[in-house]
């Protein structure tokens, strides 16, 4: 038996697929919780751990984590804590998972082949590294093929729709982190292949930034209907799971919308309870922006192609995103005609480079396939061989774009780079997985592991993932650093074997975690399990219904029994629950006024109110916490806002607006002398407000204070106009960036050879930016840089949140 | 636990189409992430669950388990182990020796044969 694994090595998550003698190309299951798994390595003293169980630690070590080892291959050696690490070793790492997972289920022997893919933008310096680090992983050089991700997924889908010769599809990805399109010719010479035309993406643009979207409009609405305090509560630490809780259910509702005309959002905090309905309608508006960007994405792929639209075979939608209503209508809007949609995107790659004709596919020594008419591409990883892309010539004319007037003295107009590229690359605001800020709730949740990635797309139905019991990998074990801790000795064990994520985990037996207790499953590996997706057995279904609404019925009950007096519920002997306060499904602030006293006692409350055992042991208070009985609740201050006036703490200000508050989020010391004037020559995409600004201590220095309808906008923008942004300012712990700094270099339009130093500053949550630039770098301009830093420069993002009422 | 089958296809002794158990493990999975999220909101709903309805979540934990999903026991001061947990927070640890020992849990992990379901979420003290 041969068999070959083909692998999407990915800038979130890694999949990978087997085909044993030609049959079908199978997924790997390489995680507890999907096929996938992220692609994230920990790099610890004692070794490298990948996947699932790095990003489960990855706060614990904050320095040592890397979510993207694809994004930084062009680095060489990059700095995780205290040393340094190549990435190929990194990325080898993953590698060596994927092949240690895949040879468990394909029978022990090393692949007979290997097929990577890579990025259509990459150059051959890059795939080689990736090579190199396929060989660290122990696969044998000889035997590594590659293959560009859209050809892959191109010829997946035309393994289910034939795609005539000579004729042209695109696809378009639209995933949790990434949207990716790229348009392809069948090629008629060689049936079954294709060639890439043109192809481009937005990073980050997908799903998790739809949520984001969501979750700030849900709490928007909150406030708005008098849940201010919900809010508020939702931010204190205490309540963090009711926060992780929340972006769980918002992600929920907007995959309901891509079917329903409405969706329910529950908010559950302490005694408050409420629910946030949102129509389809509402959502459009809220990720509308977004969808617009994945739109033109395609329209300029389509144009750098040279297709029209109207001339395309097919154009497949893929990824969890693509399935929004919004998206189907402005691609049938752009085509004439509905698009193809694909169910499950996140395998399509690794598969499809499995059926790649051998002819297509590249070995050691080749280069990589031409493009025959390739688009400009952004560049998708910064390294030290890449220049970042700021324009370095003198600028003629008005406005932000191309044209925008280049100042040479700091008594004209100053530039304001123009754009490079039509789009940005760079990282997004997203938090990483277990993202949690107790600065405010508008944090980015955290990134789930089974975010997709990359370029690709899937069938209506996907080929069953082998259920059937895994064979033990011959001489497969991990070495002593990777054997998880051995669980308590008071703890149980599970009763039937599995395997555990993560390249900490242990090889293919029992979960060595903790457990409440064992069951006796039916569909269990090795015990008649049904071979199938997870073996679960066919009873469950009725039985988890019947289930479902027991526990559904049994919540209304309780609901209706609290809505009158103090009631009590007990479930056996043991437990009580005596609530002073009726419980709420719909409730406002106002029911906040008066702390609710919990009890948890062997004592039933109801016959025996007088026992002492009933005296309530804690109260909640309005804000979220609780205090003793005794003891008074904190009582709501007030704060002032940036505009002076004072509001009670949680609520919101007056919206940030105009150059005051501009003013206001960009200080300057007291004894200083600034003036600003709204610059009227042109905005940025995105720009809202912006003002330009001289400071009398600052000489030869002009600044430029934005408002934008966005932060992700502006760190956009400003990635575009120079490099990756290097974390300006860290809160809390110091791990996590405040704010994004940019700087860079320009010719002065003096043409004289001067140069003006350029610098900028933006929040990664506040949409605020600031843009300095300091002619005579070397004169009167240096000492207006040395100003740069000082911490008086802006204000800090919680206090934003808290005084001045971010817009949305 | 007794176990049972259903359905006409296994009534009449043959096994089901592909695509139809595949359908049917989604749908299992689809309930069992339902249960757990109806335990997330009754938990949010107190700080031990007593407010949100313990018979609620004495109930749920009850039906995962029976559909072969348990809870995973957190205790305060265990070693964080990543294959069953995941570090939502940070905190100071308030005594020397417990680096990297669990605080608290935030939310509840899930395990099953195959795996694990949810790691659960906690705060780990560290230093």
């Amino acid at each position: 038996m041969t068999w070959t694994l083909g692998v999407d090595f990915g800038t979130s998550n890694t999949a990978a697929a087997y085909r044993v003698d030609g049959g079908p190309a199978q997924a790997v299951r390489l995680s507890d919780q999907a096929e996938q798994m992220p692609s994230a390595v920990l790099a610890l003293d004692s070794g490298v751990m990948v996947g699932g169980a790095a990003v489960r630690s990855a706060r614990l070590d904050p320095q040592r984590f890397e979510p993207s080892p694809k994004r930084r291959i062009g680095e060489g050696d990059i700095l995780l804590g205290p040393r340094e690490w190549a990435v190929t070793q990194l990325i080898a790492e993953v590698l060596g998972h994927v092949k240690q997972k895949a040879m468990w289920v394909a029978g022990g022997q090393p692949p007979a082949q290997l097929v990577l893919t890579y990025p259509q933008q990459w150059a051959r310096g890059r795939t080689d590294l990736l090579r190199q680090a396929a060989a660290r992983a122990g696969f044998d050089p000889a035997t590594v093929a590659m293959v560009t991700e859209p050809i892959a997924a191109a010829t997946w889908y035309a393994s289910t729709q034939p795609v005539p010769a000579g004729k042209c599809v695109a696809v378009f990805d639209f995933g949790g982190g990434t949207c990716d399109v790229a348009v392809l010719r069948s090629n008629p010479d060689v049936p079954g292949t294709f060639t890439v035309l043109a192809a481009d993406g937005i990073d980050p643009l997908g799903g998790e930034l739809l949520d984001l979207r969501l979750l700030e409009w849900t709490l928007e609405q909150l406030s708005a209907g008098g849940n201010r305090a919900l809010v508020t509560a939702l931010s204190a630490p205490e309540n963090l799971g009711a926060m992780l809780t929340l972006k769980e259910q918002v992600r929920h509702a907007k995959h309901e919308l891509a079917e329903y005309e409405s969706a329910a959002i529950p908010v559950a905090v302490g005694q408050i309870q409420t629910v946030v309905t949102v129509t389809s309608a509402e959502f459009d508006k809220v990720v509308g922006g977004e969808i617009d960007e994945a739109v033109a994405l395609t329209r300029r792929a389509l144009v750098a192609s040279g297709v029209a639209p109207t001339d395309l075979h097919a154009l497949y939608l893929t990824g969890g995103s693509s399935h929004l209503r919004l998206v189907h209508r402005r691609m049938t809007e752009l085509l004439g005609r509905p698009p193809a949609t694909f169910n499950d995107p996140k395998l399509v790659v690794a598969q499809g480079a499995l059926l790649v004709p051998q002819s297509a596919l590249e070995y050691p020594g080749q280069a990589p396939a031409a493009t025959p008419a390739p688009a400009p591409m952004p560049a998708l990883v910064p390294g030290p061989t890449q220049n970042p892309a700021p324009n370095t010539g003198p600028i003629g004319g008005s406005g932000f774009g191309p044209g925008r007037v280049q100042p040479s003295m700091p008594t004209q107009p100053m530039p304001r780079p123009a754009d490079p590229m039509p789009l940005p690359g760079g990282t997004g605001p997203l938090g990483q997985y277990g993202g949690y800020n107790p600065s405010g709730p508008l944090q980015q949740p955290p990134t789930r592991a089974e975010a997709p990635r990359g370029y690709s797309g899937g069938p209506g139905s996907m080929p069953p993932v082998s259920g059937a019991p895994m064979p033990q990998p011959p001489g497969q074990q991990p070495g002593p650093a990777q054997i998880p801790q051995a669980p308590p000795p008071t703890m149980r064990m599970p009763s039937a074997p599995g395997p555990v994520q993560g390249g900490y985990g242990p090889p293919p037996g029992p979960p060595s975690g903790p457990m409440s207790g064992p069951s006796q499953l039916p569909g269990q590996p090795g015990s008649g399990g049904d071979g199938q997706s997870k073996g679960r057995p066919t009873w469950l279904i009725p039985a988890l219904a019947a289930a479902l609404v027991a526990i559904i019925a049994s919540v209304v009950v309780i609901i209706v029994k609290n809505s009158g007096s103090a009631e009590t519920v007990t479930d056996g002997p043991q437990t009580s629950v005596v609530q002073t306060t009726p419980s709420v499904v719909e409730t406002t602030s106002e029911t906040l006024t008066e702390p609710t006293t919990v009890e948890s006692t062997g004592v039933d409350c109801v016959v025996n109110p007088s026992d002492p055992a009933c005296e309530p042991q804690y109260q909640r208070c309005p804000d979220g916490t609780t205090v003793a009985p005794d003891q008074a609740c904190p009582t709501l201050s007030t704060v002032t806002c940036w505009d002076g006036a004072e509001v009670t703490e949680g609520d919101p200000c007056t919206q940030l607006t105009g150059q005051a508050a501009l003013e206001w989020v960009f200080p300057i010391p007291d004894n200083w002398t600034r003036t600003c004037s709204e610059y009227t020559e042109g905005k940025y995409e995105g720009e809202l407000e912006v003002y330009q600004c001289k400071v009398e201590q600052l000489p030869s220095t002009l600044i430029y204070l934005s408002r934008w309808d966005s932060a992700e906008s502006a760190k956009t923008k400003f990635t575009s106009l120079f490099q990756e942004p290097t974390d300006f300012r860290l809160e809390n712990d110091g791990t996590e960036p405040a704010a994004y700094g940019w700087s860079g270099q320009e010719d002065s339009s003096t043409g004289d050879g001067s140069k003006v130093d350029a610098r900028v500053v933006a929040y990664r949550t506040a949409p605020f930016s600031m843009l300095c630039y300091f002619a005579d770098p070397t004169g009167a301009g240096l000492d207006s840089q040395m100003t740069w830093d000082t911490d008086q420069l802006y204000q800090p993002p919680d206090t934003i949140t808290a005084l001045g009422s971010i817009p949305s | 636990m007794t176990t049972s089958s259903s359905g006409a296809a296994a009534a009449a002794g043959a096994p089901p189409a592909e695509s139809s158990l595949a359908d049917l493990a989604a749908s299992v999975d689809e309930l069992v992430a339902g249960l757990i999220a109806a335990h997330d909101l009754a938990s949010a709903a107190g700080p031990d669950g007593t407010e949100g309805g313990v018979a609620v979540l004495v109930q749920l934990e009850r039906t995962l388990r029976a559909a072969g999903v348990d809870r995973l026991q957190v205790a305060e001061g265990e070693l964080f182990d990543p294959a069953f947990h995941l570090v939502a927070a940070t905190e100071v640890a308030p005594q020397p020796g417990q680096d990297r020992r669990i605080a608290r849990e935030v939310r509840a992990g899930w395990v099953s044969a195959h795996g694990v379901v949810r790691p659960a979420e906690v705060v780990v003290w560290v230093g």
